[in-house]
């Protein structure tokens, strides 16, 4: 607000109607609401950004963008990867956020899947991930699961 | 979870500084007082062994399932196919992972690691436009690769590139060791715990690859020396082409060689095969060993081993013993200890006659008690289960099972126990000793330890379990049983049934507390629910017998459930072709009896409808006790008339007038 103090001294009434406006209509990582008010969040979409480390945590956890932190762009992208690649492998399976933890050289990634196919179909999927994923980043995986029985298991609310 | 680490982290590095300020505070009082500090020794540490002094601080958790099973409530398997299931899906997984990378290695050759891992990029293949030279094929030998290797060796010689006679033996070692192909991978451990059950069937059986490779790398050597020999007689040996190794063997000796003391162990090896008879085979055993003598080649743990496991095919001779024990005694004179293999071998010695028991398998475990023991020989892991099974065939004795049990999980001692099927037959001995000899409390200390996550008893053992239960009346562990019973799809195995429903029967005191009696025949309702609904969906093919039924109804009864008693005596009724066998007559009588006390008519009029059916002997009588002791209106007169047909019941009532005037 500071900022947007000493902005408003200098620029003209119109603009600083502009800057104002943008501030409060931020939308990135809102959801919107739904006309019937139907629409399912879980507890992570629940809460606007700037929650995080309020009432909700990260999606990754990792020590790359702190001072000296090592490869912040490439940690970015690798999880981004990860994400997709596990969204498209489990496909229709995950009901939350992945969630990507690195230790040491060790990724854990942890996510709540829908016990929609066979207890078997569900270890090959995480024989494959872990193994799939080891050679591409080429560090121990771990794939931390939990399962749901339906999706509304996961609904913190509807908006 | 992670800021309770760090916490925690943070007091146990403060305790340490103040640890630290307090010892330097002592540290300069002492030195102020003239006392000398002994510093330690410096001790060489490898990079893991703090991981391994951390993981000796975890014990198996024997409420979690194992580790490699992912922890939660769906993904947990609660029966043996289960756990061979899962575990293997999750290898095929991997498979699957490692074939798209080798399908498409091109996409894999990035390198993010650093210092690179050789593990996660994909395999070379080598082909004729590659650079090859010796050192290569030495780099692959140490690798262990062999279809790679023989790849590398016919390319090299293609290109007529020289190999020093040094990597020649070498190839030779490996592709003898492993007989001319690939094993399977360390990395697949599921594969290697859960198949290795068929290598027992396939002892004895030559599986040596004739024409292999190994052959014609040999043959290919002009003049093979003692070395050659003794890796090939080796590698023969260890894949059981006996005939062949001691042919090649006697050629060794004639043009002079003096072999490895390994290649010597083989060729006793060979006695099982080449030579018939007990006689023959000591005498081939001498042969050699005087051979040893003569070439001044000393002898090792494994010629122990092949001497012993050779007595072991000749058992029955009364000699074996003897010959056992001197074998034994001499290599003590070497400062050989004999390992685990040595003492497998021992009991089979020993306890091949039945009538005559030793007890060596006490006189064992007082020399192992105290070690922690290691892996010395490939048999090692059969040790314990043969012990087990002593214990349980030999010498019925459950003290001297618990305390094989007892060295199995001292230390790093499990790692012995083989592999999942090695496990099992252990463990199943284990549980048939407790279930013959052991109090029912000492039994489910064991069995609330072991199962499920550790081990599922099999069909034979849950219902020696469920027979020790019914011996000592323990009735309020039924439930817990049956549960158990359900969970491990033992639900179709009749003789589990039947002994289940039978000891409920048979343990049913009228000295109980009401609480127990509604439990029980709750739990029998349960039971008759539970198979009725698996029948239904086809998953038992078991069919009701008549005294199954009888003795669910009893239970029914002893415990007021008289709703679920009429529902079986309905079932009883309506299905008599499908059912073998009928209730015998007391347990109907109990039925009428109890319904005459409470003044259950309707529940009555079903269970005689069936009487009459099925036309008990007793029928009359029945009907007689009705009439007499209980009030019935003039409507159920009628009924019940008309059910036994009126001539027949006033031919009754007749007969107590008679009686009562």
């Amino acid at each position: 607000m500071m900022f947007l103090d000493t902005l408003s001294r200098f620029l003209p009434a119109r603009s600083n109607y502009l800057v104002l406006s943008r501030f409060k209509h931020v939308q990135a990582a809102r959801y919107k609401r739904s006309i019937k008010g139907n629409k399912p969040l879980t507890y992570e979409m629940a809460g606007p950004p700037h929650t995080i480390a309020h009432i909700k945590g990260w999606n990754s956890w990792n020590t790359c963008n702190m001072l000296d932190g090592l490869r912040p762009a490439e940690t970015a992208i690798d999880d981004e990867f990860i994400r997709r690649f596990i969204t498209g492998t489990w496909h229709d399976l995950i009901a939350s956020e992945i969630i990507i933890k690195r230790q040491h050289n060790i990724i854990r990634i942890a996510a709540i899947t829908v016990q929609k196919i066979s207890v078997t179909k569900i270890y090959f999927l995480i024989g494959y991930t872990e193994e799939l994923l080891s050679y591409w980043l080429q560090c121990p995986i771990k794939l931390e699961l939990q399962t749901v029985e339906d999706r509304t298991a996961v609904v913190f609310k509807y908006i | 979870m992670l800021t309770n680490y760090r916490t925690a982290f943070l007091r146990k590095s403060n305790e340490t500084i103040q640890l630290y300020r307090l010892s330097t505070n002592t540290l300069e009082k002492s030195s102020s007082s003239g006392i000398k500090i002994d510093i330690p020794k410096y001790k060489n540490r490898t990079s893991t062994d703090i991981l391994k002094a951390i993981s000796s601080t975890i014990q198996r958790d024997p409420t979690a399932a194992h580790f490699k099973y992912h922890d939660d409530p769906y993904l947990i398997p609660v029966s043996n196919f289960q756990k061979r299931a899962y575990a293997l899906s999750q290898e095929s997984g991997r498979k699957a992972a490692h074939w798209i990378r080798n399908q498409h290695p091109e996409l894999f050759n990035h390198k993010v690691a650093f210092p690179p891992i050789e593990k996660f990029y994909p395999k070379v293949v080598y082909d004729e436009n590659c650079e090859l030279d010796e050192n290569e094929l030495k780099i692959i030998i140490e690798k262990a690769t062999v279809s790679d290797a023989i790849t590398v060796y016919n390319l090299l010689k293609k290109k007529d590139i020289e190999i020093s006679s040094d990597t020649q033996q070498s190839l030779l070692e490996l592709v003898c060791f492993y007989n001319n192909q690939d094993d399977l991978e360390e990395d697949w451990i599921e594969e290697r715990w859960y198949t290795q059950a068929n290598k027992d069937r396939e002892e004895y059986r030559n599986t040596w690859k004739s024409n292999g490779f190994a052959m014609t790398l040999f043959s290919t050597i002009k003049s093979p020396n003692s070395h050659h020999y003794s890796i090939i007689i080796q590698g023969m040996a260890k894949y059981n082409q006996f005939e062949e190794a001691y042919k090649l063997y006697k050629e060794a000796n004639e043009k002079g060689f003096i072999l490895s003391t390994n290649a010597y162990n083989s060729a006793i090896k060979t006695a099982v095969y080449v030579k018939e008879g007990a006689d023959h085979k000591w005498l081939h055993i001498q042969e050699i060993l005087t051979q040893m003598c003569n070439s001044g080649v000393p002898m090792n743990l494994s010629t122990l081993n092949s001497i012993l496991n050779v007595l072991t095919t000749m058992a029955i001779n009364s000699e074996s013993k003897k010959y056992a024990l001197k074998t034994i005694a001499e290599a003590k004179q070497f400062d050989i200890e004999p390992c685990l293999a040595s003492y497998y071998y021992l009991l089979q010695i020993f306890c091949a006659d039945r009538k005559n028991k030793s007890t060596i398998l006490v006189d064992i475990l007082n020399l192992i008690e105290e070690k922690s023991l290691i892996i010395k020989d490939l048999a090692d892991t059969n040790f314990f289960t043969a012990a087990m099974e002593n214990c349980r065939y030999h010498l019925q004795n459950v003290d001297v099972a618990l305390r094989v049990h007892s060295v199995l999980l001292k230390g790093k001692n499990y790692n012995l126990i083989g592999d999942s099927y090695r496990e099992s037959v252990y463990y199943r001995h284990f549980f048939a000793i407790l279930c013959q000899n052991e109090s029912v409390e000492f039994l489910m200390k064991y069995y609330n330890d072991l199962v499920p996550h550790i081990y599922i008893p099999e069909p034979t053992i849950t219902e020696l379990i469920v027979k020790t239960l019914n011996v000592a009346a323990a009735v309020e562990l039924y439930p817990k049983i049956w549960s158990d019973i359900l969970m491990f799809d033992q639900a179709d195995r009749e003789p589990i049934i039947t002994e289940l429903i039978d000891g409920m029967a048979q343990n049913l005191f009228p000295s109980f507390e009401q609480s127990i009696k509604e439990k029980l025949s709750l739990l029998s309702g349960t039971i008759y629910d539970a198979i009725e609904e698996r029948k239904e969906t086809g998953k038992i093919k078991m069919s009701w017998t008549g005294t199954m039924l009888g003795n669910l109804i009893k239970v029914c009864l002893f415990g007021d459930n008289i709703n679920k008693a009429t529902e079986i005596i309905v079932k009883l009724h309506k299905n008599q072709n499908e059912i073998i066998g009928i209730p015998d007559s007391q347990t109907i009588a109990s039925f009428v009896d109890y319904c005459i006390e409470n003044n259950y008519f309707n529940e009555l009029l079903k269970c005689i409808e069936y009487s009459l059916e099925v036309n008990y002997l007793e029928l009359d009588d029945f009907i007689s006790k009705i009439l007499t002791n209980m009030t019935l209106s003039a409507m159920q007169r009628a009924h019940l008339s008309k059910l036994v047909g009126t001539e027949h019941y006033v031919e009754i009532e007749n007969k107590i007038e008679f009686v009562s005037s």
